[in-house]
């Protein structure tokens, strides 16, 4: 109905500006009278809005209204127009004498016409020649996930996404390529993030509705143009930007439900009773009271499920997004507002997110800016750590209370855990952080070809986490007086922590052609700079539990707090070639500078190379190959240099420590100042870790574009890798300094071949199929270590628990290392034999294999099992469309990892798991269930150290199931939609595993790689959404 | 063409600015916190540095609660009340190479080692008086001899890793495992510069810091055990001859914060009840922070039930002692007692009306023990107690005291002579009179092997119980004796001073069968810690993978 004609006043600048696309250069001076309409539709028929059309060889050109219409004057009978969408294969129709033309247009399914964002620029994939994984808007927001980290697992092949906790607003780990560093503090194994174009110090947290694509540098050929950030690969992450066109409105939003499926086998009432007491004969005879039951044995009616008690059913999820876009050429926007908020499956956990975004492209003449801002508030209400610890350790014979009360009733010296529950339960911590991300792109175009540009943005971010510990009281029903397992006076504290990055980055850009050669030069200069502040607050006794604010504290509050200061310069050169887009070269070099270093290895030069061959391009090829079976055949090869310097700042500039106090004087002391290095000294020499990285790919696409393969083989070794070591404890710093240092360590090796492919049909019209998969190998060893045979290791459930893993020549890295067990002592042999290097083996405990024979059982004994890293993990996407119905599934399965069992591990130690039911006893011989002992007279059996606690972790997960239904064309005019959508999906349906615990996407960091520390379980959601256009 | 200038122009300046000093841009100080190059650079330094020292000995597993408990329970006069996992496993002997407090005091004392290696590295350049130099000098040998003893009487039958320089690179921090010889010779260097560097006294101000006569009694203890008589009489003597001691009228003022410093004491490690202004009171200390306290959470956790946890409990063997310990009626001090004042220093039973906080001992929640009776020693008993919501106690932990010295002396002497003298005789009867007991004749000893038993299972338990580094668990262990103390106990049955059941005996007879039963040889002393050998290249050699 709307014919949306460009008004003349625009027109002059459109046509210059579609004309230099297309790459005419001519303009056409014929002029003629001829008026031609249209609709244009796409292969279901619905109508495309915003399509160009331009008449060949000139600057006439229009664009469709919102019913796919259009008109377009000024044409002869010999005009040729020209119909373009992105994503559609170009048309041309010769107008001759037709006054109404109306055009089909198709999908285009060749993706080599897509733009891959490269860092420092975009380049066509069929001129990419690094390893280069792309992933667009679309996508993400079908998969609808929480976060957009979530949406790439098993998308992209060598992109591992791994979720480690169900707490809302937790967010996955990701790894390219496997672990290059084995730095396990902080992010120094996370890719580097980089959001439109400015560096991201940490994970960013943007909406999955904001992305427009996201692009992922896994080869250090493409990786080191960001030097010494690079080793781990780099996520490049362009939001929404606008679009020519008339208003577009879109809006979206979701609905969920999650529900904990997964649990722990857990002993009942009567279970527990029996357990409990057989438990206590084991360990030192008779039974220990429990006061719980012996003093009100009525409670053995009770039958609590603790977890139960803290978990929500059908914790609602949502998710609201406005979208307007809309402009002309010369000045369009995007403005998106998103609000998600979860429910937590535990109590007391929640997060919200709200954003707005607002992006805004303006040109002029040979001026071209694009600015954006963002807004963003994440607050979110975290579950204390310990309350699932707790909830696995209660026996189930105690009855709940209402810990909702400030007034609990409960004996003096009653049940013991009671008080820690109901701190647990009430405690509180919130979360909130406020952001800001402004950044503003120039670029000008000096003369033809040259061009400068600046980037400068930054983002101020204010952190604020406060802990509520209110007062409650436990009253003794007798004695009517409270108990020592009261927490009388509350506490408050609040931390603050401000930080402010900014980048700014200044370029000189050449881009040429003589005949066929084409080349394109980019110098570049990058400061960086990192500051952070925190304030730390604390104050105690309130009047109230509700009033706790600083003011309100009856004590002095008192404040600590601390400073950073990280700063980071760089230098970049480099070439792209490209001949008759046959031959392609990309050459680069960059030099880093970081503060984190000392002054002598502060600066790191990286270098990098990559080619690229477009065998589809040679005349023997084709002679050789039919285009329709392979349309194209690409085949790259990289080399590169990337850096990691992510270590905190000033760990190489010892200090000392003050408030190591001591109290001096009879009777009313008095303070005496304790100042002293309590850290050992770091590494005076600590330098970048370097990773070198060969890459070899192919490019593949058959039969006209219907199947695609891409094939990367690789080989990373990084060196000098960055480790904190444990330091032993007869340095001196365990106790109250530093229990690890900062070292070059040593030098691993990644390998691996990833596989990524599609397979896109139309069956009649009705049927559209579209696969795609991703396969993924990767082999990880440590090749060297500083010292001879050092060991490293690490891992642990909790920090006083034995270590599971190690780092060790010849190993992949975190590979589990456990002493092996060999089911229970039940004979007089086996337990002669157990005595041999336990003298206080029993019967009923678990017969470890003294592996070194040396007579002592001790972490000598430990042997290889495998690590914590799959060996492979696949992915595969199915989308099947008929008619007005979508319908997608998302697969995804990973072999050869192994597992920590925490949870197991955890409800063992607290003698709860249902496991204890059949455990051994001499009435129950062959049970492969060891004893339990309570009492105090521990056996080794409950050491994490052995075999007994690891799994197989391989698994099948149906990630995805989605069923659409999008209202037909008619309907949706008649309501007054362009599109509307209704889907209802399920996150995490199934998942087939024999792993026992609660998630087998373990993930974690280096060494706690595949150790389950289970915290906050994973929940499977159901949804129901809506995505309106209008 | 003018836009463009200026925009040239403008951009060529701000990336002028940004880039003329990166060697400035890329060089930050660390705001937070002091480097070690702008300390030890004057005579408050130096003193901050040995305070800082000292302060080790507070940590939670040397000279603190969870160390005081676990030593306590090892030997044979207290049993755990079963509420922390840990104390039973000291308790029964089935601790391991991973057991919290194995790991974490062996941290702790080299945290000690690693501060007194400091100081003895830079002091000796710090610009300051001479004399203030040699004292701080010779506290940092005391000490440092003093934790590498605990070390050596606790760890790996005494060999261990002997770290007496600062590291100054990271690849000087491994340490292989020395001859507890080599330990030794440091030790008795460092005790011998001490005894010349360390005044023989402190004014009111600095009491607590280490003296002449710290360094010459420790000398003593160690020479004791390691059955070196001759010397350890030689120091032990210097220390009770040199008249800067002398024993306290009551024992009681040992095990409290009145009677801290006292002239009984010769060495003890403060703690203090007082909370750092502006931070929240909690019932432990926390150490080296700037919040709460230097105080000690045994009083918090041994108070009887109604006060406390009472996670270390007084045995029924020990009320025994105490209570069966015949008074002297013609000493002035047991008019009008029925116990003796070194058993009211020490513990209670619900039938002697005792004070106890702001009630009487028969408040105490006496279901929880065996045997009636609660400690009173280190438990703020006597206080109304403004503090009892958090029960810090600030009470200082004596690491030797006089009487200690004379028992030592007594022991050396005669196993010196091979007889009882005289003197050895005295010397047990000075402590015997300040009780407030009978004293003992010489014909009560036919033989020299017979004193010495009474003072290992009578006198020494009777005044030394829980107190020290753990002395009663070390003389068991020094004079192997441990399989016969679990036995005793094991056989034998105790009173149940609890007046609803006087005269019942009450033990748990198979518990005490457990302990024996688990007792083994390499029990008398702790594994090198799991974590110290999985971080240790020079200790750790793994087995190789044979998946």
């Amino acid at each position: 109905m709307t014919k949306l004609l460009i008004p003349s006043w625009h027109k002059l600048q459109t046509r210059t500006l579609i004309s230099m696309t297309i790459g005419f250069f001519c303009i056409s001076g014929v002029l003629a009278q001829t008026n031609v309409t249209g609709m244009v539709t796409d292969s279901n028929g619905l109508p495309m809005p915003g399509v160009t059309i331009i008449e060949k060889g000139t600057s006439n050109g229009v664009i469709t209204g919102m019913e796919g219409n259009y008109s377009i004057g000024g044409l002869g009978e010999e005009s040729v127009l020209v119909f373009r969408y992105v994503g559609f294969v170009l048309q041309e129709i010769v107008v001759g004498d037709q006054r109404q033309i109306n055009v089909q247009l198709e999908i285009d399914s060749q993706a080599l016409d897509e733009v891959v964002v490269v860092g420092y620029g975009t380049q066509e994939r069929r001129e990419v020649t690094g390893a280069v994984a792309s992933m667009d808007g679309e996508n993400i927001r079908r998969l609808s996930t929480s976060n957009f980290q979530e949406s790439m697992q098993g998308q992209m092949a060598g992109v591992n996404v791994s979720s480690t906790s169900g707490a809302p607003g937790s967010m996955p780990t990701v790894t390219i390529r496997g672990m290059g560093s084995i730095l396990s503090t902080g992010e120094a194994n996370s890719p580097l993030y980089v959001v439109d174009g400015i560096p991201y110090q940490g994970t960013p947290d943007i909406s999955p509705n904001e992305i427009e694509s996201i692009d992922v540098l896994k080869d250090a050929a493409s990786a080191s143009i960001y030097g010494t950030r690079g080793s781990n690969g780099v996520i490049l992450i362009t939001t929404k930007q606008g679009r020519v066109g008339e208003l577009q409105v879109e809006f979206t939003s979701y609905y969920a439900v999650q529900n904990l499926s997964e649990s722990m086998p857990l002993m009942n009432t009567q279970e527990q009773i029996y357990n409990n007491r057989l438990a206590a004969l084991n360990g030192g005879g008779t039974y220990v009271y429990d006061y719980t039951l012996d003093k009100h044995n009525v409670n053995v009616l009770n039958n609590t499920d603790w977890i139960g008690e803290f978990t929500r059913d059908w914790a609602p999820l949502q998710n609201y997004n406005l979208s307007l876009s809309g402009g002309r050429e010369d000045l369009n926007f995007n403005l998106n507002a998103n609000h998600f908020r979860q429910v937590g499956s535990i109590i007391n956990s929640n997060f919200n997110r709200t954003s707005v975004r607002a992006t805004t492209t303006f040109k002029k003449n040979k001026f071209h800016t694009t600015a954006s801002l963002n807004l963003q508030q994440r607050q979110s209400e975290d579950v204390t750590r310990n309350l699932f610890d707790m909830a696995l350790r209660m026996d189930p014979f105690r009855g709940v209370e209402d810990f909702g009360a400030d007034e609990l009733i409960g004996e003096e010296g009653g049940v013991r855990d009671m008080d820690e529950l109901a701190r647990a339960v009430k405690n509180t911590r919130n979360m909130e952080v406020n952001s800001l991300f402004a950044a503003i792109k120039m670029q000008y175009e000096i003369a033809p070809g040259l061009s400068i540009g600046a980037n400068i943005g930054g983002n101020f971010d204010y952190n604020s986490r406060e802990i509520f510990k209110p007062t409650f009281i436990f009253t003794d029903p007798v004695t009517g007086e409270a108990t020592t397992n009261s927490n009388r006076i509350a506490e408050y504290e609040r931390r603050v922590q401000d930080r402010f990055r900014y980048t700014a980055e200044f370029s000189t850009n050449y881009n040429r052609q003589i005949g066929d050669h084409e080349f394109s030069i980019l110098a570049l200069y990058s400061m960086e700079q990192f500051k952070q502040s925190v304030v730390d607050g604390s104050a105690s006794g309130f009047l109230s539990n509700e009033s706790m604010v600083f003011s309100n504290a009856t004590g002095t509050p008192l404040l600590l707090g601390d400073k950073e200061d990280l700063r980071i310069t760089g230098m970049l050169g480099r070439v792209q070639y490209d001949f008759k887009n046959k031959y392609l070269l990309s050459a680069s070099i960059r030099r880093d500078g970081s503060s984190v270093f000392p002054e002598e290895n502060r600066y790191g030069i990286f270098p990098s190379v990559s080619v690229g061959y477009n065998l589809h391009e040679e005349n023997f090829f084709r002679d050789l190959v039919s285009e329709n079976f392979l349309r194209s055949f690409k085949i790259r090869y990289g080399y590169g240099q990337t850096g990691n310097s992510r270590i905190s700042s000033y760990v190489y500039i010892p200090t000392v420590r003050a408030n190591v106090d001591y109290v001096l004087g009879p009777g009313d002391q008095h303070l005496e100042n304790g100042v002293i290095t309590t850290d050992i000294f770091n590494e005076q020499d600590l330098k970048w870790e370097t990773s070198i990285q060969h890459n070899l790919g192919f490019d593949m696409e058959f039969f006209r574009g219907k199947f695609g393969l891409t094939v990367d083989l690789y080989e990373r070794q990084s060196m000098d890798l960055l480790f904190p070591l444990d330091i032993p404890g007869s340095v001196g710093t365990s106790f109250s300094g530093n229990s690890s240092i900062i070292k070059n360590i040593g030098d691993i090796q990644n390998k691996g071949i990833e596989i990524g492919s599609f397979f896109r049909t139309q069956l009649g019209q009705d049927w559209d199929i579209r696969l795609s998969g991703t396969f993924t190998k990767n082999k990880n060893e440590v090749l060297k270590m500083g010292a001879e045979d050092q060991i490293i290791y690490g891992g642990r459930y909790t920090s006083s628990d034995d270590p599971v893993t190690v780092i060790r020549e010849g190993y992949p890295i975190g590979s589990f290392f456990v002493i092996p067990s060999n089911g229970v002592i039940n004979t007089r042999e086996e337990l002669l034999l157990a005595r041999t290097y336990n003298s206080s083996a029993q019967y009923g405990d678990l017969m470890y294999q003294d592996s070194n024979g040396d007579g002592t059982l001790d972490d000598n004994d430990r042997v290889f099992y495998d690590d914590g890293s799959p060996d492979w993990e696949a992915g595969l996407n199915i989308n099947i469309g008929y008619k007005n119905f979508d319908f997608m599934t998302v697969l995804y399965g990973v072999q050869g990892t192994m597992i920590f069992n925490g949870a197991k591990f955890q409800a063992y130690g607290y003698a709860r798991h249902k496991d204890y039911v059949n455990m051994w006893s001499p009435q129950n011989p062959n049970s492969e269930v060891f004893a339990v002992r309570r009492g105090g007279s521990a056996s080794l059996n409950e050491r994490s150290w052995s075999d007994y606690w690891l799994e197989d972790g391989d698994y099948l997960r149906i990630r995805n199931i989605t069923l659409g239904y999008t209202l037909p064309k008619n309907i949706q005019n008649r309501l007054g939609f362009m599109d509307l959508r209704v889907y209802v999906s399920s996150i995490n349906p199934f998942t087939f595993t024999e792993y026992t615990g609660y998630n087998p996407d373990v993930g974690g960091g280096i060494l706690n790689r595949g150790v389950d520390d289970i915290r906050y379980p994973m929940a499977d959601e159901y949804r129901f959404g809506v995505q309106m256009k209008f | 063409m003018k836009n463009v200038k200026v925009i040239l122009t403008g951009l060529a300046v701000l990336a002028m600015c940004f880039s003329c000093s990166e060697e400035d841009f890329l060089t930050v100080d660390n705001p937070n916190e002091t480097t070690t190059n702008q300390f030890w650079q004057n005579s408050s330094h130096a003193k901050s540095a040995i305070m800082a020292t000292y302060s080790a000995l507070q940590s939670p597993n040397m000279m603190g609660e969870l160390g005081m408990s676990r030593r306590t329970l090892m030997a044979d006069l207290a049993y755990p009340r079963g509420y922390r996992r840990a104390d039973d496993l000291f308790q029964l002997y089935s601790w391991n190479s991973n057991t919290e407090t194995v790991t974490q005091m062996w941290n702790e004392l080299y945290t000690g080692i690693f501060r007194a290696n400091q100081v003895l590295a830079y002091v000796p350049d710090v610009p300051m008086e001479e004399e203030d130099k040699n004292i701080i000098l010779g506290e940092a040998h005391f000490l440092r001899a003093l934790f590498y003893f605990w070390l050596t009487i606790s760890y790996n039958e005494g060999d261990v890793p002997h770290i007496t320089e600062v590291p100054t690179s990271p690849d000087e921090i491994y340490n292989e495992i020395t001859s507890r010889e080599v330990v030794y010779d440091t030790i008795y260097s460092d005790l011998s510069k001490a005894r010349i560097l360390l005044p023989e006294t402190w004014d009111n101000q600095n009491l607590g810091r280490a003296t002449w006569g710290s360094a010459a009694a420790l000398q003593g203890k160690i020479h004791l055990y390691e059955e070196d008589w001759g010397m350890a009489v030689t120091y032990l003597d210097s220390v009770i001859n040199s008249g800067l001691y002398s024993l306290i009228d009551d024992p009681a003022n040992n095990f409290n914060v009145v009677g801290e410093h006292n002239m009984e004491s010769i060495f003890e490690v403060g703690f203090s009840a007082a909370v750092r202004e502006g931070t929240t009171p909690r019932w432990y200390g926390q150490f080296d922070t700037p919040i709460g306290s230097e105080a000690t959470a045994r009083a918090a956790q041994w108070a009887a039930v109604g006060f406390g946890p009472s996670i270390v409990q007084p045995h029924g063997l020990l009320g025994e002692l105490l209570r069966l310990d015949t008074l002297d009626p013609a000493n002035q001090i047991n008019r009008d007692r029925s116990f003796s004042i070194r058993y009211e220093a020490s513990i209670g039973a619900r039938i002697d009306s005792l004070p106890f906080f702001d009630g009487y001992m028969m408040d105490a929640g006496w279901h929880r023990n065996d045997f009636g009776l609660a400690w009173r020693k280190y438990i703020n008993h006597n206080l109304e107690s403004e503090d009892t919501e958090n029960y810090r106690s600030g009470i200082n932990e004596r690491v030797i005291r006089l009487a200690d010295v004379y028992l030592m002396a007594a022991e050396a002497i005669v196993e010196n002579n091979g007889a009882v003298t005289p003197l050895a005789l005295e010397y047990l009867n000075k402590i015997r009179r300040r009780a407030g007991v009978v004293e003992k004749e010489l014909s009560d000893f036919p033989t020299a092997q017979s004193f010495i038993d009474y003072l290992i299972w009578y006198e020494r338990p009777r005044e030394l119980v829980a107190e020290g580094f753990g002395i009663r668990w070390h003389d068991l262990r020094r004079r192997g004796l441990i399989e016969e103390a679990l036995r005793r106990i094991a056989e034998n049955e105790y009173l149940n001073w609890n007046n609803d059941r006087r005269g019942i005996k009450s033990t748990n007879q198979e518990w005490e069968q457990r302990r024996l039963d688990n007792f083994t040889a390499d029990r008398r002393y702790w594994p090198i810690p799991s974590s110290e050998l999985t971080s240790n290249p020079f200790l750790n050699n793994s087995n190789e993978g044979n998946n």
